[in-house]
């Protein structure tokens, strides 16, 4: 049991890690290195710096309002039949 | 002297307690020393009343910035949340005006500002996560317990059976 729980956890804590580093890199640092280097090839182009996290937010409120309606519906067919 | 003696005479006059429980009470003193400008300025016309110490206690949230445990905890809460919000405009506005660093930099600033806020929240999830205290035996405890309720509810004749 709990060793699901630190699992998940610990996956979670690598995961915003490295999302902490990589978008840093991405939008800090680079800028700074020569176009000339061999890091740049890792990293995709610099507009997508700003186009992935903010189509990630627009997802995750989307799916937010998706739920809610969701239940929202759920809720009042049940309380129609019921 | 007489500047002196006539303070007095009106500090002694006005209503002003000394002592105040509540920790508004440490305003007392700047209180006490505007109204007797106040009154000493404006020469005693009454056309414009100071404000008692109990209109100001109404204006003292907005007013003290100091750390007290006498107010509601919603308005600190929040003041400190729109505080910590206007200083951060604040210095991304003075950052774009004053152009230190380059200009498509301050324009990335907030979208950054807030996709580090989101991985903190996630690593903070994490961590809870990965040092939640579990107690082994209080499980073993409560089960036995759980138990023990059911055949003793079962034997007054309480219908427990929800399995």
């Amino acid at each position: 049991m709990e060793l699901a729980d630190k699992a998940v956890g610990f996956l979670l804590t690598a995961i915003s890690i490295s999302i902490f580093v990589y978008y840093t890199f991405w939008v800090i640092i680079l800028p700074f290195v020569e176009k000339d280097h061999f890091v740049h090839e890792y990293f995709l182009p610099q507009e997508y710096a700003i186009l992935l996290p903010v189509f990630a937010g627009v997802a995750l409120l989307s799916f937010l309002c998706v739920f809610v309606g969701f239940v929202m519906i759920k809720s009042n067919n049940k309380k129609k039949s019921a | 002297m007489i500047i002196l003696r006539n303070a007095l005479h009106i500090f002694k006059r006005s209503n002003i307690p000394l002592y105040d429980t509540r920790c508004s009470g440490l305003w007392m003193g700047p209180y006490g020393l505007t109204s007797l400008v106040h009154d000493l300025v404006l020469k005693k016309s009454k056309s414009m009343a100071f404000p008692s110490p109990v209109a100001l206690d109404h204006l003292m949230p907005f007013l003290l910035i100091i750390p007290s445990n006498c107010f509601e905890f919603n308005m600190k809460h929040i003041l400190k949340i729109l505080a910590l919000l206007v200083v951060v405009a604040a210095t991304w506005i003075t950052l774009l005006e004053t152009s230190v660093v380059p200009h498509h930099y301050t324009w990335l600033l907030p979208v950054y500002l807030i996709v580090s806020l989101g991985c903190y929240g996630l690593l903070m999830v994490g961590v809870g996560l990965m040092l939640f205290p579990t107690c082994p035996q209080e499980a073993v405890l409560l089960q036995k317990d759980i138990v023990e309720a059911k055949e003793f509810l079962g034997r007054r004749g309480v219908d427990v059976g929800s399995d």
